[in-house]
């Protein structure tokens, strides 16, 4: 027995000398930013457009942006979701895996340096036919303030002055946006999830009385309207029950209202269409709380 | 034998205390450089600044200096914190500032010296109690955490504090049994410079009291029974304790000169009321309580080398054992080191304790954490002197258990906070399973080459997580060009830095959709893991790759 404790304890030099070898194994496991370098070609090649790429594990991601920012077009890398996409390019190292990715079946596995690049297929994708955020980033949106049905035009300006509000502030009002009397803005940002995560959407300010309407005359027809809402997460903590009411309308006939419980995070709303298919207008209205509301929207 | 050979042997502890002290020093200042400035070295930078105006006030009018409305607006700056390690800073950068090439080293100075000297006072404990091959594992055990190396850079007041509970500790523990006076009264004072240096020392009366208890109940109950005045066993160094405590933090800090109940109060309300800055453990970020109870251990476990862990596991059981006999001549140091290292965690059994500041906030059981390991490092010499004799040399096992310790520490500079051991992966596992990777924006040094690089002219950079007081003196000391602006508005600036932790994404999503880019034209990694990145408004200005270190 004493023995034995002896040759335990006469260990410990040992286990000494086998943290240095695992110290040296970790600090030099993790690929170098040539690795990642040579990598971009490959990674480019087996990109399709509509096929994002997700990094495994997701600290290395911003590496991957920086070698290779042409695979991560900004409605991908802040896609609202992963239901519209039928196919994921997977960027996975030191054996990693995307749990987001996990359900979704590997199509094809290449093995590319310290990097393994799998296609997943997501065979119950709903692709997006119209995507409403897109629309407004290209000016193809009417904006009004609608104070009882009395409806003034918001400006389109492609050079204001862009404000960001840093950690603790609003988020990034940029120069093209739509702006409204009262100085209230309609425009494209991005807002983090409860995750952290980026989604691009439509960032929309409120007014005191009436609503902010939003005109979209070329939505094709499809099934539904897929939507998500919310305020950055940051920003959204210890808020309770603050809401914002969405209600989507197309040919003059409401298709629902959607309340935001903004304590929720970034939530996902759907919406039955039928015909007859017409414009649809989107109005925010109800404000208890003045920044960063922000939703997406799409036809599928 | 030479006159040499034997003034070596005779002082050899006093001559290794001297060399650990000096060349720890001289580690910190040769390794000072490059590392970056933490966001509250750039307040206390400027609280120091204030302090030092008014020295020279006190220098020149005296009287003036002195008056009340004077004395409270040169040291209303960082009131929330006592003065003493300030004032020091502010004194070394006025006295010293000649001797370097940076004016940032002034200012750390004092905190690089206070770690230095806990450095030695651990060989000296440990030297005293285990033996001088022990004192020196413990010492160098202490020195080369990687956390430690890290923090005993700065111009903050972790490693002081940290040093201070433990030269008192030793002081106390002195008093206890010597008959000179000095001790008590020693004790008296440091424990006054502690109350003066950071709110940790308030823990600190709870580790005599306990040490007493440990260590006195026994004799105190027979007292007791036997009617004896029980009051002979009070150690003497606490009315000394008592005594000049208060008096010396109270003249050392001019803030509490007036008002002194009200802003006393105000102190203590402001750490006991602190407000729940943000930390990411285990992949969730916490803002507020209920803070997970495992952070303390697991963050201890995730960044101490594991050989040293080890050897304290093994310290702390001898010593239980040893401490079960009564002619132990010992008990009384093992039950201050073990006390000394529960309070320092006591905080964090509550749920409701801050975790912002990662693990700094109980630096101050590490020192008895390595004095444990010392007496594991004894322990261990003696098992193996039993199995394998040659093997059990003192040099050997030492060089054994420091080694890594010491190739780990060498190696987290100056990503100190990012460093983890391989019992989580690294710095790779580490942010696989979500632990911090880093905070207080000093990694804005690692990215300095690019922003020197690619700024315009008189370009502005966006600071991010660097306090723009940090911005400052990597101005000052020519680590980033004097003609750039740092400011918190990415909309108005050049170039923008981001300091990754999860809750701070909205930062960088705000910087792509400001810079119309998501990616990076800089990225600062540490063993492959991106830290902080840089984002160019120009395009053309674009350099991929890694910056220098």
């Amino acid at each position: 027995m004493k023995r034995n404790l002896s040759l335990l304890l006469g260990l410990v030099p040992l286990l000494g000398l086998a943290e240095l070898a695992l110290h040296q194994y970790f600090a030099t496991r993790a690929p170098g930013f040539e690795a990642y370098a040579a990598l971009a070609p490959e990674l480019t090649k087996l990109k399709r457009p509509g096929m994002p790429v997700v990094v495994a594990p997701a600290w290395a991601e911003p590496l991957v942006r920086q070698a290779a920012p042409e695979a991560f077009p900004i409605a991908e890398l802040t896609r609202p979701d992963d239901t519209a996409f039928s196919r994921f390019l997977e960027v996975s190292l030191l054996g990693s895996s995307a749990p987001q990715l996990a359900e979704f079946p590997v199509l094809e596995t290449l093995q590319r340096g310290a990097f393994t690049l799998r296609v997943h297929d997501n065979p119950r994708a709903m692709p997006v036919r119209f995507d409403f955020v897109t629309a407004v980033g290209s000016g193809e949106v009417e904006v009004f303030n609608d104070v009882a049905g009395e409806r003034t035009p918001c400006k389109l300006t492609e050079h204001a002055r862009p404000t960001t509000g840093g950690l603790h502030g609003p988020v990034t009002r940029p120069q093209s946006r739509y702006e409204c009397l009262g100085a209230g803005v309609v425009a494209v940002t991005l807002i983090e999830d409860e995750s952290y995560r980026p989604h691009r959407c439509i960032l929309v300010d409120p007014i005191e009385k009436g609503e902010v309407v939003l005109r979209f005359n070329s939505v094709p027809e499809s099934a539904r309207l897929v939507g998500f809402a919310g305020k950055s997460a940051f920003r959204a903590r210890g808020l309770g029950g603050v809401s914002v009411d969405l209600s989507v309308r197309e040919a003059e006939r409401e298709l629902g209202q959607q309340r935001v419980i903004v304590a929720d995070g970034w939530s996902r709303f759907e919406l039955r269409r039928a015909a007859p298919f017409g414009t649809v207008e989107v109005a925010v209205k109800r404000f208890s709380l003045p920044e960063d509301f922000c939703f997406a929207l799409e036809a599928r | 034998m030479s006159r040499s050979s034997v003034f070596i042997e005779k002082h050899a502890d006093s001559l290794i205390a001297a060399a650990l002290f000096a060349g720890y020093l001289a580690a910190l200042l040769a390794t000072a450089g490059s590392l970056g400035f933490m966001r509250d070295e750039g307040f206390y930078f400027a609280a120091a600044r204030a302090y030092d105006a008014w020295f020279e006030l006190l220098e020149q009018h005296p009287a003036q200096a002195l008056t009340p409305a004077v004395v409270d607006r040169y040291w209303t700056v960082n009131h929330e914190h006592p003065s003493l390690i300030k004032s020091l800073f502010a004194l070394s950068h006025r006295f010293l500032a000649g001797l370097f090439s940076e004016t940032s080293t002034s200012f750390r100075l004092p905190g690089m010296l206070l770690s230095s000297l806990a450095v030695t006072v651990t060989f000296l404990w440990g030297r005293r109690v285990l033996g001088r091959a022990a004192g020196i594992v413990a010492a160098l055990s202490f020195a080369l955490m990687p956390r430690v190396f890290f923090h005993a850079h700065l111009a903050c007041f972790d490693l002081p504090v940290c040093s201070l509970w433990l030269v008192t500790s030793y002081v106390y523990v002195r008093s206890l049994t010597s008959t000179r006076r000095a001790w008590v009264v020693g004790a008296g004072v440091l424990f006054g410079l502690m109350l003066d240096t950071k709110h940790n020392s308030w823990i600190f009366p709870f580790a005599l009291g306990a040490h007493f208890v440990l260590t006195q109940a026994l004799p105190l109950w027979h007292d007791w029974r036997e009617r004896r005045s029980f009051w002979r066993r009070l150690p003497l160094a606490w009315p000394s304790m008592l005594l000049l405590g208060p008096l010396l933090f109270y003249a050392l800090w001019p803030w509490i000169w007036r008002d002194t109940s009200a802003r006393l109060l105000e102190y203590v309300r402001f750490h006991t009321g602190h407000e729940y800055y943000n930390m990411e453990f285990l992949g969730r970020t916490y803002f507020e309580p209920p803070m997970p109870l495992g952070y303390a251990w697991l963050m201890t476990a995730a960044t101490v080398p594991l050989v040293t862990l080890t050897l304290a596991v093994v310290g702390a059981v001898t010593a239980l054992r040893k401490a079960r006999k009564a002619e132990e001549p010992h008990r009384s140091d093992y039950a201050f080191w073990a006390v000394s290292l529960l309070m320092s965690y006591a905080p964090w059994l509550s749920p409701n304790t801050p975790i912002f500041g990662g693990t700094k906030h109980w630096m101050t059981a590490y020192p008895f954490l390595c004095l444990f390991a010392g007496l594991g490092f004894v322990r261990v010499c003696q098992a193996l002197a039993a199995v394998a004799p040659l093997l059990s040399r003192p040099v050997v096992v030492g060089a054994c258990v420091l080694v890594g310790p010491l190739v780990m520490t060498a190696h987290s500079h100056p990503f100190g906070l990012s460093a983890y051991t391989p019992l989580v992966g690294g710095a790779p596992g580490a942010a696989s399973l979500g632990l911090n990777r880093t905070f207080w924006g000093y990694t804005t040094q690692s990215l300095a080459p690019f922003i020197n690089q690619a700024a315009p002219k008189k370009g502005t950079v966006y600071v991010h997580d660097t306090a723009l007081q940090s911005f400052a003196m990597f101005q000052e000391d020519g680590r980033l060009r004097r003609d750039l602006r740092g400011s918190l508005n990415i909309a108005a600036s050049d170039i923008a830095l981001y300091h990754h932790e999860p809750h701070m994404s909205r930062v960088e999503h705000q910087i792509w959709a400001s810079y119309g880019s998501i990616s990076p034209d800089a990225i600062a990694a540490f063993d492959g893991v991106p830290i902080a990145w840089a984002y160019a408004r120009n395009r053309l200005a674009k350099t991929r790759g890694e910056p220098a270190r």
